[in-house]
């Protein structure tokens, strides 16, 4: 029972198909780099995300080595983070003013109406109209469209009800 | 680039592809026997050129036995983690390469167990020069019956026959027909005799025939 007893020829030209099946491009340059960064994160107990970002950037670990060897550094890096942060604030509020005046100059100069004094208060009457006339149910002072109609009703009802037999007319 | 190159009764030294690591030598390749007992000490650039050694063989494998990209490329960095664990306990009485193939194909082996109800195909492109090899263009025009058939339609075919073996059968004819290992070698890595090797594929080859009968003839 020899294998090559049979004529087992064409079935080996058409196996040798299997040998024309490629990975994809460039698999293979970074196949070994991958195995040796699940070993050494299987060595430290990282997970191989962290090994793998450690591989590309091996220089993010050798600050991290340098921070966690002298505290120092961490230190220094902390307190430099930190003043970042703080400058950052302090530039942020001193730049809202100088902002809000720069907008309400532009305002100003695009609407010179608006500037005038009784256009402002014309203004404002118009925002609390608008906060009335909005959807708003718990607004206290307003009283609804319904409450409107009921007092208008009451008061052509005191000022007509003599006239009221013309007005609904006679044959009614 | 052929996934796979016809093994000589020993493992080569080296793959004239790969690059050499920045670790070795530049102009003779370290012998694998120094990587090993190198590596065997922990020393990473020295495993990472026995990995660059015989990746694409482990990988090629694994794939053929799998027909699956995504899962030869887990199961093959696993072989190769495991065999760096496990070097420890290598006596160096086979080739490190006969000692990783058997890692890997055990490995695969019991994936290929646990998977059985799962056996999705994710096939790897063909070449570009297929088109112009000689012996499959002629299997193709003229000795198939069914010439509408192209060339990736083909290989879905001997892949799903393939996959039909049961996983020593499949593994034999990969070893030999596909990758080119001797009998000799496919005894060791199996870790059984000649004759046993012998057998299989014949009986491999007699299935994956009838299988395919549609395009032989």
């Amino acid at each position: 029972m020899h294998p090559d007893s049979e004529n087992f020829e064409p079935l080996r030209r058409l196996l040798a198909l299997k040998r024309r099946e490629q990975p994809p491009p460039r698999y293979f340059n970074d196949f070994s780099s991958q195995v040796i960064a699940r070993i050494k994160a299987g060595e430290s107990g990282e997970p191989a995300g962290i090994a793998w970002l450690f591989s590309v950037a091996p220089w993010l670990r050798r600050w991290l080595g340098a921070i966690e060897a002298k505290p120092v550094l961490a230190g220094a890096f902390g307190a430099a983070i930190c003043g970042l942060f703080i400058a950052g604030i302090v530039s942020l509020q001193e730049m809202e003013p100088s902002a809000a005046q720069g907008v309400g100059l532009i305002i100003s100069e695009a609407t010179p109406q608006l500037a005038n004094p009784a256009l402002v208060a014309m203004n404002q009457q118009w925002d609390r109209a608008a906060i009335v006339s909005s959807t708003n149910p718990v607004a206290p002072s307003v009283e609804s469209l319904f409450n409107q109609a009921q007092l208008t009703l009451r008061a052509q009802q005191s000022v007509v009800p003599v006239n009221a037999s013309y007005i609904i007319g006679p044959g009614q | 680039m052929i996934m796979t190159e016809p093994a000589a009764g020993k493992a080569p030294k080296s793959l004239p592809k790969n690059e050499p690591p920045e670790t070795s030598a530049p102009a003779k390749p370290v012998d694998e026997q120094v990587l090993v007992k190198r590596a065997r000490k922990g020393d990473l650039a020295a495993y990472d050129e026995l990995v660059r050694r015989y990746q694409e063989r482990i990988y090629a494998t694994i794939y053929h036995m799998t027909a699956n990209h995504e899962d030869a490329n887990d199961l093959a960095q696993e072989a190769f983690i495991k065999a760096f664990q496990a070097l420890k306990s290598f006596k160096g009485g086979s080739s490190f390469y006969t000692w990783v193939y058997r890692i890997a194909v055990n490995k695969t082996i019991n994936f290929l167990k646990q998977r059985k109800h799962r056996s999705q195909m994710s096939l790897n492109d063909l070449d570009f020069n297929v088109e112009h090899d000689p012996d499959l263009v002629a299997l193709i025009s003229d000795k198939t019956p069914r010439r509408e058939v192209n060339l990736t339609e083909l290989q879905e075919k001997l892949n799903t026959a393939m996959q039909k073996l049961s996983e020593p059968h499949r593994l034999v004819v990969t070893l030999h027909d596909v990758q080119g290992l001797s009998h000799d070698e496919i005894a060791k890595i199996m870790d059984c005799n000649i004759g046993t090797v012998r057998s299989r594929l014949f009986y491999a080859r007699q299935q994956l025939q009838a299988y395919l009968s549609d395009y032989l003839k």
